[in-house]
């Protein structure tokens, strides 16, 4: 438990100091007191028996009450508020591999002392793929007895990629005898990037599709835009072609002047449409546990496209509308990596992809959804988009081993296959290509299918058949 | 599962002192322990009934004169419940309870049940010291002695305002790091 190995950049966490004004705002910082349940019992039973003795004279209805008050008494009088015992956290390290640990660490100062004599519990709210070690279920918690510093330590193992966040940290400090406690809501928020492994990645990509959806320059490079390399002038290269400062940069004794050789101008524009809309759970909480699958997903295909020279932007919809414009090359890949690790889901959705700014998603880009359609604003955009005419594609990633277990569920189970199959097919007959994955499965011959939406238009949809 | 039978020996011992009120006792007895079965298994929010039942069952059965010597234990068995209880549904949190925060509660529970006994035994001596005319006066005494600074306290502590670092700070804002 007690331990000494520090790394990474700790989140301190201030002791609260005197005030300069007074302030209204209820800040996460301050601690709420509470009494315990016990409490409110223990002082009615009391009292309710002390009154009952002097009422009938009996000396033990007196006896019973009085420890009760008295314990009640002494656990309120000897409280004091303490101060935050949380004084720095640390996530480390600042990046993993999915499937590595992630080490958290937690420094406290739990003095002893008459008024100090509870303990202290700590919960820390996880958000990310990221599981408890001993499978208890619930988020990384300790309980810590009085008696100075205490360093707590914890193993995360991460269970996919994606962002890992130390939200924050609930903390409840007891008073003596458990009777009233204090608790603080502290926000922290040290954050990992947890990275997908490079094999798990070509994995979904072996074999290699043989087309993507935009249109593709070739391996030989010609007058184009897209920069290709440098090579030494050579008789018939264009003056204008000359890369006077790679020249200047290496000077002699090299072969003289570098021209830049470009690619031909025959890369396509794809825009990477990611579904974030979250599932309402009974209970309130958002919750879109495929969307790792479906970040993976968009991970793979714009992989394949950057492979094959196109230009790749994503906009995350559904949930919180974010995008990173079209970009090429390792620099986009990066960013389209940033971008799909950072998305998070939510169920207060925009229900039009209309007001984007219309540099994001371009007349001739080829637009390749991937979405598990559940929430049935995206499947809209998409029919608006094609209506518009634009070439849409649609990866459905099919969720189906993520719906319960339970037999007393089978009908709801059956009718919502139905749903989603009605729901592939309204986006079908409208244009647009739809093409299923199923996690564990290459995703080849999906990216493959999705090469069709680079086909010629069919004729103006005009109706959507509901 | 310990807390269940404190509260069930409880119920017992209820029972067996009061002849004339058997039955309802063991009645009520059994919705105590249900109650608290829920406080155990469900969380706390049937904590406070279950802990009030319980104690209105020991209480009924300190009325008879003859039940006087049974005040002490009926307190520990009383204090026992509800102190076992708590752990008790503490234990089915999300927060793992480790070697020395065992020992703390077990000391926890050892000093609430000693302490109460405690004084139940004083309350009960200085009852009989007192026996007489004075008794009476001297009970009432007592009573008064006893809820008073209770009633301060959870008037100052309680009622006031629940957030006692913010008023004594005067804000939260300086407490941002």
């Amino acid at each position: 438990m007690n331990s000494g190995r520090g790394a990474g950049a700790p989140v301190e966490v201030a002791a609260p100091a005197p005030p300069a004004a007074p302030a209204v705002e209820v800040a996460p910082f301050v601690p709420v007191m509470a009494s315990s349940p016990r409490l409110a019992a223990y002082l009615a039973v009391g009292a309710g028996a002390l009154v009952a003795s002097l009422l009938t004279g009996r000396a033990a209805l007196a006896a019973f009450g009085a420890p009760l008050l008295a314990i009640a008494a002494g656990a309120v009088w000897l409280a004091r508020p303490p101060d935050l015992p949380l004084r720095a956290a640390r996530l480390t390290p600042a990046q993993a591999l999915e499937g590595d640990e992630l080490h958290v660490e937690l420094d406290l100062d739990v003095p002893a002392g008459p008024a100090r004599s509870g303990r202290v519990d700590i919960a820390l709210g996880m958000a990310g793929p990221v599981a408890t070690r001993d499978g208890h279920g619930g988020p990384p918690a300790w309980t810590v007895v009085p008696g100075g510093g205490h360093r707590l330590l914890g193993d995360l193992p991460t269970t996919g990629w994606g962002r890992v966040t130390m939200g924050g940290a609930t903390i409840r400090a007891y008073g003596p005898l458990d009777l009233v406690h204090w608790t603080w809501m502290v926000p922290l928020g040290p954050t990992v990037r947890v990275l997908p492994r490079p094999a798990a990645l070509s994995a979904l990509l072996d074999p290699p599709p043989r087309g993507a959806a935009g249109r593709h320059p070739s391996r030989a490079r010609g007058s184009g835009l897209d920069f290709a390399e440098l090579r030494p002038l050579m008789p018939g290269d264009r003056v204008s072609d000359v890369n006077w400062r790679a020249s200047a940069r290496r000077g002699p004794p090299g072969p003289g002047l570098l021209v830049n050789v470009r690619h031909p101008e025959r890369s396509g524009d794809v825009v990477l449409l990611l579904d974030t809309a979250a599932d309402l759970t009974a209970d309130g909480a958002e919750r879109a546990p495929w969307l790792p699958r479906a970040a993976q997903a968009a991970w793979a295909v714009a992989q394949a496209h950057l492979g094959s020279h196109d230009r790749v932007g994503l906009v995350t919809f559904g949930g919180y509308t974010s995008w990173i414009s079209r970009g090429s090359g390792r620099r986009a890949a990066y960013a389209l990596l940033d971008k799909l690790l950072a998305a998070r889901p939510a169920s207060t959705a925009a229900r039009s992809l209309a007001w984007l700014p219309v540099r994001l998603l371009p007349a001739d880009a080829a637009i390749v959804a991937i979405t598990p359609l559940h929430a049935p604003q995206v499947g809209e955009a998409l029919v608006d988009l094609r209506r518009r005419g634009r070439r849409v594609a649609a990866l459905v990633v099919d969720t189906s081993d993520l719906l319960p277990e339970d037999t007393a569920l089978d009908a709801a189970r059956r009718l919502w296959t139905v749903e989603l199959a009605r729901r592939t097919d309204l986006l079908a007959k409208v244009g647009i290509v739809t093409a299923t994955w199923s996690a564990g499965t290459p995703l080849a011959q999906a990216v493959a299918l999705l090469a069709r939406v680079s086909a010629p238009l069919r004729s103006p949809v005009t109706a959507v058949r509901r | 599962m310990t807390s269940l039978l404190v509260g069930v020996l409880l119920v017992a011992r209820s029972a067996v002192a009061t002849p004339g009120g058997t039955r309802a006792i063991i009645l009520l007895g059994t919705l105590a322990i249900g109650l608290q079965l829920l406080w155990v298994t469900r969380g706390p929010g049937a904590s406070t009934p279950a802990a009030a039942l319980l104690g209105v069952l020991a209480a009924f059965a300190l009325f008879p004169a003859s039940n006087k010597g049974l005040a002490v234990e009926l307190a520990v068995l009383y204090l026992g419940a509800c102190e076992l209880s708590a752990w008790a549904a503490r234990l089915r949190s999300v927060i793992p309870e480790t070697g020395s925060s065992i020992r703390h509660q077990l000391g926890l529970l050892a000093a609430t049940l000693a302490g109460g006994g405690l004084v139940a035994a004083l309350v009960l001596a200085a009852e009989q010291a007192l026996e007489g005319p004075e008794g009476r006066s001297a009970l009432a005494l007592g009573v008064a002695a006893a809820t008073i600074p209770v009633a301060l306290l959870a008037a100052g502590r309680l009622t006031t305002g629940r957030n006692p670092v913010r008023r004594r700070l005067g804000g939260p804002s300086e407490s941002r790091p």
